[in-house]
């Protein structure tokens, strides 16, 4: 084998790209990229591809769903009932509005308004605030009405229910456990989401306020609107299969 | 259709352009597709409540990735991906599900 030839320069000296900084341009260009507009075609793809991963992980929790409600409809039935819809149709809407005004942050940031783009972000934030406070109380209904799996879970409710509602075999009240596992286990997988998506909406809020995002680049925000429109969208699947489950019965 | 070579500047400016009122509308559009999805729950129509608020609830999906998620601003490659991978999710679902509900798996 013939012997390699040493390296005349030092890697990243200087002296190997000489004209690598003849030209000029804007600071949040990274070195590289060659254009504004290709840096944010590269980042564009990189986020979806993550948000692709992320359908992928919310889509094998909706696919045990699917294949146990279609086994256990009836219990499915009988947990789906003992959630409020009037808490469930009031938080999908709260997240829809706070979607709506991810979208204004990010017309503010383009439009270079400071002011509305902070004004918009906190009122997102606000909004997943409430939306985590009325979630935090049908938990805790849960709780006192003992519908937690493995914790306190009681078959009373369903094998001896109120007046006017119809009992449930011994075997078919068991599996109402399989819906509340499943419910506790997809709102709490999108509440995690929604904490970090708070996580992040803080950051953009701190960074904006320093004047970050309105000077003529604002990716940062789009990438974590896609991500908050995303758990919007995974709320919208969530909402009529757990709470939506033949209501008229 | 944007394409990566073009100007990121006018790219920003041709997306502000009536983006309010059109988030407003599409905004309108998914609190009430929410309500008719509820009230279609308390209808009796036997195997077609599940499949109704799964298709309003797919339409809402739908709207919000081609306009607040501006899939429709995006370029090519960036929408092929996108298609691509929800297209995977899709087979995942209807090959998973039709093996899982064609079978005795369950009826023990």
């Amino acid at each position: 084998m013939a012997e390699r030839a040493l390296p005349t320069t030092v890697p990243g000296a200087a002296s190997e790209h000489p004209i690598a900084h003849e030209h000029a341009h804007p600071p949040y260009l990274r070195h590289h990229f060659e254009t504004v507009a290709q840096q944010h075609e590269a980042s564009s793809m990189g986020m979806w591809l993550f948000l692709l991963t992320e359908f992928m992980f919310f889509g094998g929790m909706f696919m045990a769903y699917l294949v146990y409600r279609s086994w256990y409809y009836p219990a499915f039935v009988a947990g789906s009932h003992q959630l409020s819809i009037v808490r469930g149709t009031l938080n999908t809407i709260i997240l829809l509005t706070s979607s709506l005004t991810m979208g204004f942050a990010i017309h503010a940031a383009r439009a270079r308004n400071q002011r509305a783009l902070v004004r918009n972000l906190v009122t997102t934030l606000l909004l997943g605030v409430v939306f985590i406070g009325i979630k935090a109380t049908e938990w805790r209904t849960e709780w006192v009405d003992h519908h937690v799996p493995g914790l306190n879970f009681s078959i009373d409710d369903f094998v001896h229910p109120a007046a006017g509602v119809q009992a449930l075999p011994l075997d078919v009240a068991e599996h109402v456990q399989v819906y509340f596992s499943l419910y506790f286990a997809m709102t709490g997988m999108h509440l995690l989401h929604m904490i970090i998506g708070l996580g992040l909406l803080s950051f953009l809020v701190f960074k904006a306020r320093a004047g970050a995002y309105t000077q003529g680049y604002s990716a940062s925000v789009e990438y974590i609107g896609l991500y908050w429109h995303f758990v919007d969208i995974v709320w919208t699947f969530l909402f009529p299969l757990l709470y939506l489950v033949s209501r008229h019965a | 259709m944007s394409e990566p070579t073009k100007n990121y500047e006018h790219e920003v400016v041709s997306q502000r352009e009536g983006a309010v009122p059109r988030d407003l509308l599409i905004y309108a559009v998914l609190v009430v597709c929410t309500l008719v999805s509820v009230a279609s729950s308390y209808l009796s129509l036997g195997v077609a409540n599940g499949i109704i608020v799964l298709l309003i609830a797919s339409v809402q999906a739908l709207l919000t990735l081609w306009f607040f998620m501006e899939v429709r601003s995006s370029s090519r490659v960036l929408q092929l991906s996108i298609f691509a991978g929800i297209f995977t999710l899709g087979v995942l679902f209807v090959m998973s599900l039709t093996d899982y509900l064609s079978r005795a798996w369950g009826s023990w």
